[in-house]
C-alpha cells in the first residue's frame, strides 16, 4: 500500500547496472559521500535485502562522512538492520587516504556538490589589453570584517580549472568585448573596472580527481540542483541563507559571518560532464587503464519516472510530487 | 604584490556582512553614535558597527595591512575555535571554512537534515520513542498543496519556537538549521511491523 520511493528507485538503479556489467560473485560495492542522516543508505539497503536477496548478501555501503554526529547517525541506523554490510568512515572526503579500491564499485553523491566551496574570479576589463582573470581573497580585518582583494591568479588549483576550461568544447567562461566596446564602456564615469564575479567548481575539479585515485574503477551517480532560485550577483553564484525564527533569510554577498548561513551554489551539469569526461581521459592516458568517460545527465523527474515506482507517490488527485518537486535538480551518472 | 580593490559594487556587496559582524553587542548595548565617535571608539573597541555605511568614507577598508596579512588555508583553520582575524583566505578556503570548520562551521553547529518523522513523533508521543520509517501516506494526500502544507507543518514542528541562529551568548545547541532532502521527503514507509506492505496489499 504505502512503498518507498526515493532511495528505491536509487537501488533499483543500481542493481540494473551491477547486473548488466557484473561478473558472477562480483560484489556490489557502493560508496556513498555524506550520507546526511542515513536514509538513503537505509532504503536502499531495505530494498536489497527483501527484493534481491542474492546480490544483497554480497553488497558493502561504505559511507565517507565529514561530520561526527552524522557519522553516529548513520551507524546507528545501519545498526538496526544491517550490521556488518554499512561502513561509516568518519573522514572529510578530501583527507581519504586509504589504498586505492582496484575492484568496481559505485559510487554515490546526493546533494554534496552544492556545498563544496568555490573560488571567485573576475576578469579586467581594461580596454587596452585583453581580459586577464583575478582570483579574489577574503581578507579578514582585525575587527572581523570582510574585504575582497583581487590579484593575478597565482593558486595553482585556480590555475589548473582554468587551463582545462579554455580546453573544453564550451564556449568560454568570460566572453571578451571588442576593443572599441571596451573603450566606450570605460568612458563612461565610475564604469567597472572588472567583470561581473564568475564562481568556478575549484573543489569540484578536486573532488573528481580524487575519485580517479582512490575509486579508479568507480561508476559515478549523483544528484544536485540545476539551478536556484535568489542567488547572489554572479555566474554559478551560491545561495547564502539561514533560517531565523521560522523565515529563511537569503543574503546578497556570502562575506557573511562563518557559521551563520549555508552557502551552496547550483551545478553546472554541462560543464560537469565536460569536466568530468577530461579528467578521467586525463586519467585514463596516465594509467593506460581504459574507463568509461562518459557522464550522463537527466532531469531529476526523468530519473524517476524511469527507475523510480511512481505509482507509489502518486497523491489522491494524480499528481506526484516525487516528479514535480525539485524540478530545479537533475542526476549525473556513468555506466 | 599588487592587489586589485574591487570596484563599487563589491563595495557594496561586502556591507550586509557587518549586521552579523559578529558580538552580542549588537543586541544588548550597541550604542547609536555619530560616525564622529565611531571612529574614535576605534581604537579602543575590538569590535564595531556601522550602521549607516556611507559609500564614500573610505575609512571602513583603511586598515593599512588587510593585503598583507598571511593566506591561510580552511585546513590551517580547522585548529581554530572562533573565526580568524588579520587572515587572508581564498574566496574557496573561506566558504570552506564557513561551512566545514569543526569548532564554528555551519554543519557542525547549525545544520539539521529535516526528517518528517521526527516532527511526528516529537509531536505525538515525546521524542524519546523510536518508531520504524513512517514518510508520508501519498495515497491519502489530496493534491500538492496539501503534501506542500503538510510538509511544511512538520517542518514547523521539527523547527520549533527555538528555530533561529544560534546567536553569540546563546545557547547553541537551542538552534536548529533545519533542511530538507528529497531521500528523506519521498522514504520508505515502513508497516509498524517492520516489514514492507507488498506493493498491493
Amino acid at each position: 500500500m504505502h512503498q518507498p520511493w526515493y532511495a528505491r528507485a536509487v537501488a533499483r538503479f543500481l542493481v540494473e547496472q551491477h547486473k548488466q556489467n557484473a561478473t558472477s560473485n562480483e560484489p556490489l560495492l557502493i560508496y556513498e559521500l555524506g550520507a546526511g542522516n542515513g536514509t538513503l543508505m537505509r532504503g536502499v539497503m531495505d530494498y536489497l535485502s527483501l527484493f534481491e536477496p542474492e546480490v544483497y548478501a554480497s553488497t558493502t555501503y561504505h559511507i565517507i562522512e565529514i561530520s561526527n554526529r552524522l557519522s553516529e547517525l548513520q551507524r546507528a541506523k545501519a545498526g538496526e538492520n544491517h550490521a556488518g554490510k554499512v561502513e561509516v568512515i568518519n573522514q572529510d572526503v578530501f583527507a581519504y587516504n586509504r589504498a586505492p579500491e582496484t575492484r568496481r564499485c559505485f559510487v554515490l553523491a546526493f546533494e554534496v556538490l552544492d556545498n563544496l566551496a568555490h573560488d571567485l574570479v573576475r576578469f579586467t576589463l581594461d580596454p587596452q589589453t585583453d581580459p586577464v582573470p583575478l582570483q579574489a581573497s577574503v581578507s579578514i580585518s582585525s575587527t572581523g570584517e570582510f574585504v575582497e582583494l583581487y590579484e593575478p591568479v597565482q593558486d595553482a588549483l585556480i590555475a589548473d580549472f582554468l587551463r582545462l576550461r579554455e580546453g573544453l568544447d564550451l564556449p568560454p567562461l568570460h566572453a571578451s568585448w571588442p576593443s572599441w566596446m571596451r573603450q566606450l564602456r570605460a568612458a563612461v564615469p565610475f564604469s567597472a573596472n572588472l567583470s561581473r564575479p564568475y564562481y568556478i567548481p575549484t573543489k569540484l575539479l578536486k573532488l573528481l580527481r580524487g575519485l580517479n585515485t582512490s575509486f579508479p574503477h568507480h561508476r559515478l551517480l549523483l544528484s544536485d540542483f540545476s539551478s536556484l532560485p535568489d542567488a547572489i550577483p554572479g555566474w554559478n553564484a551560491p545561495v547564502v541563507q539561514t533560517r531565523y525564527k521560522g523565515q529563511t533569510v537569503a543574503c546578497t554577498t556570502y562575506l557573511v559571518s562563518q557559521g551563520f548561513f549555508d552557502i551552496f551554489f547550483p551545478t553546472d551539469f554541462k560543464l560537469l560532464q565536460h569536466l568530468y569526461g577530461a579528467v578521467r581521459r586525463t586519467w585514463t592516458s596516465e594509467s593506460g587503464v581504459e574507463q568509461q568517460a562518459e557522464l550522463e545527465v537527466c532531469s531529476h523527474g526523468a530519473f524517476l519516472e524511469r527507475w523510480g515506482e511512481t505509482s507509489e507517490t502518486r497523491l489522491r488527485n494524480g499528481e506526484n510530487p516525487m516528479l514535480d518537486h525539485y524540478q530545479n535538480a537533475a542526476f549525473a551518472y556513468t555506466r | 604584490m599588487r592587489h586589485f580593490s574591487a570596484s563599487k559594487t563589491a563595495l557594496c556587496l561586502a556591507r550586509p556582512a557587518r549586521y552579523f559582524s559578529g558580538c552580542p553587542r549588537i543586541f544588548s548595548q550597541a550604542p547609536k553614535v555619530s560616525s564622529k565617535s565611531r571612529r574614535s571608539q576605534q581604537s579602543s573597541a575590538n569590535e564595531r558597527f556601522n550602521y549607516n555605511s556611507n559609500p564614500f568614507d573610505h575609512s571602513d577598508i583603511s586598515e593599512p595591512h588587510l593585503s598583507h596579512y598571511p593566506l591561510l588555508t580552511a585546513s590551517q583553520l580547522s585548529a581554530f575555535s572562533s573565526p580568524p582575524k588579520r587572515v587572508r583566505l581564498l574566496t574557496r578556503d573561506f566558504i570552506d571554512d564557513a561551512l566545514y570548520n569543526p569548532n564554528y562551521g555551519y554543519f557542525n553547529q547549525q545544520a539539521v537534515i529535516f526528517d518528517p518523522d521526527e516532527a511526528v513523533q516529537k509531536q505525538d508521543i515525546g521524542n524519546q520513542q523510536q518508531l520504524p520509517q513512517q514518510g508520508f501516506k501519498f495515497n491519502e494526500i489530496r493534491n500538492s498543496s496539501a503534501f506542500d502544507r503538510e510538509v511544511l507543518r512538520r517542518y514547523g514542528v521539527l523547527e520549533g519556537e527555538q528555530s533561529s541562529v544560534a546567536l553569540p551568548g546563546r545557547d547553541a545547541s537551542s538552534a536548529r538549521q533545519v533542511w530538507h532532502t528529497p531521500t528523506e521527503l519521498f522514504k520508505v514507509r515502513h508497516h509498524p511491523s517492520g516489514n514492507f506492505c507488498s506493493p498491493n496489499g
